[in-house]
């Protein structure tokens, strides 16, 4: 591979960011990627209740105004939902099921950590402008870059579809917060949370969702954008929380190619970005351990999002990030759609 | 070995060389550094295999350690071999074979000439500003140190090789190898030995065999040899010459003189053959002649030679000399021998006795002095000059210039005149002593006792013999009287003892009683002293009928022609052996003789004259040249280094041409440069072998890896990208 990573800045040093750049959607949301998601529709993969009525479809069948499908009778069933129109037709009891249309509250949690700071793609070819140098000079695409352009993409989608959005960016506790709701202007905000820069300290995601269940009290979607580079069981803790809240998860793993690969061949020296040792090593003598131990890490990660019904799905910084939330929409509204029937 | 890890430049080079893979493993470790975000994963992998990593990199970083090195190494040693410069400095031993056996002829040639012109290639191919230096070792017998301590001085060291000749000694390893012990290291200056033995395999196959087996073991790197020649030789050489009759009288008796001549034969002796022997005097005349002739196998042989004695004259001293020489064969040093004969015009006795009439000697008897003139001087024309003198002078009238003395009364001589006779004959002169039959005491026996206390009892008894004894009809061997023994049986059995003297003494018989006790002994210590005899029976008709027997002049003039020259011939010695030295002696002489070396006393045959205090030569030393030194037999290398690793600690031998062949001279820088070109061989192919091995295991540390992630790695990322 390309060994020339660019270097991330320090976020100490980082030079003053115009406000008109800061603000711009398209530094995150490249022409493409919003191009694809505005004619996706975002389904949630639990219909929650909510107020607002509209795309999202309720899994309470029943009562709802919206018929879905028959079943046969069986005994218990309210037989004020028998349609008696198929019976005359066909002499067979057929209940009538309805999908009850719902409300999503979206909180979107980004993780803004020190290794968040690592990134081996080119800004210039990642963010779909013609700039070589982030606004806050970086020359590299950072994790963190795409996560808010993950999130970004998310909240913007969603807020075109009426639904409510919140947002924090967060390390070893909560950093920012944008409290939710479906107005246009809240967009604004979002970005502008997601203006911020990764600091040099772990991520601590149990202090993280409690803090963050704390402020919600219906049952949200709750996105997570982070490189899980954090102790397994406190991840598996964290969602436990979740769960036990009521609240549906999308881990999102966000990691760099580099990472994923680590297709390094002279020696050097690997400086960590949250305050770890240096250590000097030959890359291509570690390889395969290193790499049993992150793919370890992200099967882990993977197998507890899963063990509580949570969907995980590894995001490369190096793919195009429109693809990927597509594939994912697409995958939870076949899931949203199954579930309610 | 062309090359060493000593030599301060190589030293530097190599250090040089193989510190190039630390330092470039020195400055990678500094060339980048990484931001890295999954530090957990990497810190997690790098705690496993931490201790396999350094294990992996050790042996990596050694192998290509010894790759360079080895590269390094094969590269100097094909720059550096050829020029000599790599390699300690070098004390060459030469071990110069100056012996008999280096004067043996092959092509024309002698081998000598061979050994020196090895030699000198050898001190050619040294390099004084390497520290080189050179020892020479004169190996004939006795081993002499030409250049020692060692020299860097390789002109002069070369100019004294050159001079070498060779001599008539054998070759002297034993002295050689204690020289070479001397040899002092330096131990702040390492350094290579190089023994070079410049020596024919055949005479030094015979040097090992005289080497004493308490000999120390001599430390050696190299020993360097010139390969066994297979040059076909036989040669012929001369053991002894040994005249039968030890004195002439010229003006006496013409009794017949021969020689006893012994021959050894070497080489090729599974031939028939024949070897002509004359010999001449210093003049050239011919005095005789033999031929030996040789069967198949056959190896030595004696031959005895008459000699025409007419007017031969002495040479030196009182001695004549001549000359036995063998027609040519391989080795012409060994084909010459020098014979002593003493000769004499007359011969003066002295015969110490009582004086007619005095007491104890029967009116009418003849007295023991008549019958020793009766038989030594019957007639003035005998060549023997009669002197007697009274017992009671004795000590006044004895005086140098007798050849002989009887003393016929010893009981009647006084303490003066026993010392003026200890003193004459350790001057030479002849003491014969007889018992007296006009005393019945022994107590004298005590003064000839004095004179040989080891070969003589203190005590001696008289013995009445019951019934008349006779003399045994055999002559003893060594016996003075061996020149008779062919009329001894017819002459013997005439003669009756009636009394005698028991002789109790560890000396030789000069001929035996019938019950074998001795009638006489002969005592020849051949250091310069005269020849005692002492007879068990007076010459008085009283004890035995022997003066009035025929056997009694044939033995007075044997025993004192014998005993005379005897006493005056010294034995030959071997050159390179010890010569003894007369007491007496105040100088020494070589003595000229025609186409005789002289300019080595000890190492080279010939004659030396011993000179008294007034100058005058009194003895003559023969010596012989060394024939068993120049055996000429072939023997293998195996056989050579076999024998020599008795006694020299060698890490190797090393064979140059054969003295027959061509100057090595001219080899030698070959010989370096294929030495230096064969151990650079060896280095590169090691370094290749090294470069694979560390080629495999890279990969393997590496590259395995990289094929086992990808096996296993490529799906998961896929799936999660």
């Amino acid at each position: 591979m390309d060994e020339h990573i660019p270097q991330p800045a320090d976020p100490n040093q980082m030079p003053a960011v115009a406000a008109s750049e800061r603000f711009d959607p398209h530094l995150y949301l490249h022409p493409q990627t919003l191009s694809r998601l505005s004619t996706m529709e975002l389904r949630a993969k639990m219909i929650v209740e909510g107020v607002m009525a509209g795309q999202h479809r309720s899994p309470y069948t029943g009562v709802s105004v919206e018929f879905a499908q028959h079943r046969p009778y069986v005994a218990g069933d309210d037989i004020r939902h028998l349609d008696w129109k198929v019976y005359a037709r066909t002499d067979k009891l057929q209940v009538k099921q309805y999908q009850q249309e719902t409300t999503l509250d979206l909180v979107l949690l980004v993780d803004s950590s020190g290794s968040m700071r690592f990134g081996s793609r080119l800004f210039s070819d990642a963010s779909g402008s013609a700039r070589e140098l982030s606004p806050d000079g970086r020359p590299n695409w950072s994790k963190f870059d795409h996560a808010t352009a993950t999130a970004a993409a998310m909240a913007y989608i969603t807020i075109n579809q009426g639904d409510r959005v919140g947002l924090a960016v967060y390390a070893d506790e909560l950093r920012a917060m944008v409290e939710r709701s479906a107005r246009k202007s809240s967009w604004k905000q979002i970005v502008d949370a997601l203006a911020t820069h990764p600091i040099d300290r772990e991520t601590d995601i149990v202090r993280v969702i409690d803090q963050t269940l704390a402020k919600i009290s219906n049952k949200c979607l709750i996105v997570i954008v982070s490189d899980f580079f954090e102790d397994p069981e406190h991840i598996r803790s964290a969602f436990a929380k979740v769960k036990h809240r009521g609240h549906d998860l999308i881990a999102l793993q966000v990691l760099d190619k580099a990472e994923l690969s680590f297709e390094f061949d002279d020696p050097a020296a690997f400086e960590g970005l949250e305050s770890e040792p240096t250590i000097r090593i030959d890359p291509r003598a570690l390889r395969q351990a290193y790499l049993e131990s992150i793919n370890n890490h992200i099967d882990l990660v993977s197998h507890h999002a899963r063990s509580f019904g949570f969907d995980h799905k590894v995001v490369s910084t190096h793919k195009w990030l429109g693809p990927t939330l597509a594939k994912f929409v697409a995958r939870r509204n076949a899931a949203s759609s199954l579930r309610g029937s | 070995m062309p090359f060493s890890f000593l030599h301060p430049m190589l030293f530097a080079i190599g250090a040089a060389c193989v510190s190039i893979p630390i330092i470039i493993h020195l400055l990678k470790r500094r060339r980048r550094v990484i931001p890295w975000g999954a530090m957990r994963f990497l810190e997690e992998a790098y705690r496993k295999r931490r201790r396999i990593i350094t294990l992996e990199q050790l042996i990596l970083l050694a192998l290509r350690c010894l790759l360079v090195l080895l590269i390094a190494m094969g590269v100097g040693s094909l720059v550096l071999g050829g020029m000599g410069q790599s390699r300690l400095p070098k004390t060459l031993v030469i071990v110069l074979d100056d012996s008999i056996a280096s004067a043996r002829i092959a092509n024309a040639s002698a081998i000598i000439d061979h050994h020196i012109d090895n030699a000198i290639a050898r001190v050619d191919a040294l390099d004084p500003s390497l520290g080189d230096r050179v020892v020479l070792i004169s190996a004939a017998a006795p081993a002499q140190a030409i250049v020692l301590p060692a020299s860097d001085d390789l002109g002069a060291v070369r100019a004294l090789i050159e001079q070498s000749t060779p001599t008539d000694a054998s070759f002297d390893l034993e002295g050689a190898l204690a020289l070479i012990e001397q040899i002092e290291s330096d131990p702040s200056r390492p350094s290579e030995t190089e023994v070079f033995i410049a020596s024919d395999a055949r005479g030094l196959d015979h040097a090992i065999e005289r080497v004493g087996t308490d000999l120390s073991r001599v430390q050696a790197d190299t020993i360097v040899l010139p390969e066994p020649d297979s040059t076909p030789a036989m040669n012929v050489g001369i053991v002894s010459a040994t005249p039968t009759r030890s004195l002439i009288v010229r003006d006496g008796l013409a009794l017949p003189e021969s020689v006893r001549i012994e021959l050894v034969r070497s080489g090729e002796v599974n031939a028939s053959a024949e070897t002509r022997i004359e010999i001449v005097d210093p003049s050239g005349t011919t005095r005789g002649s033999g031929t030996v002739t040789w069967r198949m196998g056959e190896r030595a042989s004696t031959i005895n030679i008459a000699l025409d004695t007419r007017e031969l004259n002495p040479s030196a001293a009182t001695s004549a000399i001549l000359i036995a020489r063998l027609s040519a064969d391989a080795n012409p040093r060994d084909n010459q021998a020098l014979i002593a004969l003493p000769t004499r015009n007359t011969l003066r006795v002295a015969i110490v006795d009582r004086p007619r009439g005095a007491s104890g000697s029967a009116q009418g008897d003849i007295p023991p002095a008549r019958w020793v003139r009766a038989a030594l001087a019957p007639r003035t024309d005998m060549g023997v000059q009669i002197t007697s003198i009274d017992a009671s002078q004795a000590a006044a009238r004895l005086a140098p210039g007798v050849d002989a003395i009887f003393v016929l009364a010893p009981a009647e001589l006084n303490d003066a005149a026993w010392d003026r006779i200890g003193r004459l004959r350790d001057q030479g002169v002849m003491i014969v002593v007889t018992p007296d039959a006009r005393s019945e005491s022994l107590a004298w026996f005590d003064r000839v006792h004095g004179l040989a206390p080891d070969s003589f009892s203190p005590v001696q008894t008289l013995v009445t013999h019951d019934t008349p004894m006779t003399i045994d009809p055999l002559v003893p061997e060594q016996s003075l009287l061996a020149g008779i023994e062919s009329d001894w049986d017819a002459l013997a059995g005439a003669v009756q003892l009636e009394q005698s003297m028991r002789i109790d003494a560890a000396a030789t018989p000069i001929a035996l009683l019938a019950n074998a006790s001795p009638l006489g002994v002969q005592i020849i210590e051949r250091d310069g002293s005269g020849v005692l005899v002492v007879l068990g029976v007076p010459f008085d008709l009283a004890w035995s009928n022997l003066p009035a027997r025929p056997l009694f002049v044939a033995m007075m003039q044997e025993l004192v022609r014998q005993g005379v020259g005897v006493g005056e011939t010294r034995l030959p010695v071997m050159a390179g052996t010890p010569m003894r030295v007369p007491d007496w002696s105040q100088s020494m002489r070589p003595i000229e003789i025609t186409n005789t070396e002289s300019r080595d006393p000890v190492r080279h045959a010939g004659a030396v004259s011993f000179r008294d205090a007034q100058g005058q030569p009194r003895a003559i030393q023969i010596v012989h040249p060394d024939s068993m030194g120049a055996i000429a037999d072939q023997t293998s290398q195996e056989t050579i280094e076999d024998q020599l690793a008795r006694f020299i600690d060698a890490q190797s031998f090393q064979w140059i041409g054969a003295e027959t062949g061509e100057r090595s001279s001219t080899n030698e820088p070959i010989a370096r440069s294929t030495d230096a070109h064969r151990f650079a061989l060896w280095m590169l192919w090691g370094a290749f072998l090294v470069g694979v091995i560390e080629f495999i295991l890279a990969r393997l540390f590496t590259q395995r890896l990289i094929a086992s992630e990808r096996a296993m790695g490529a799906e998961g990322r896929g799936a999660r990208a």
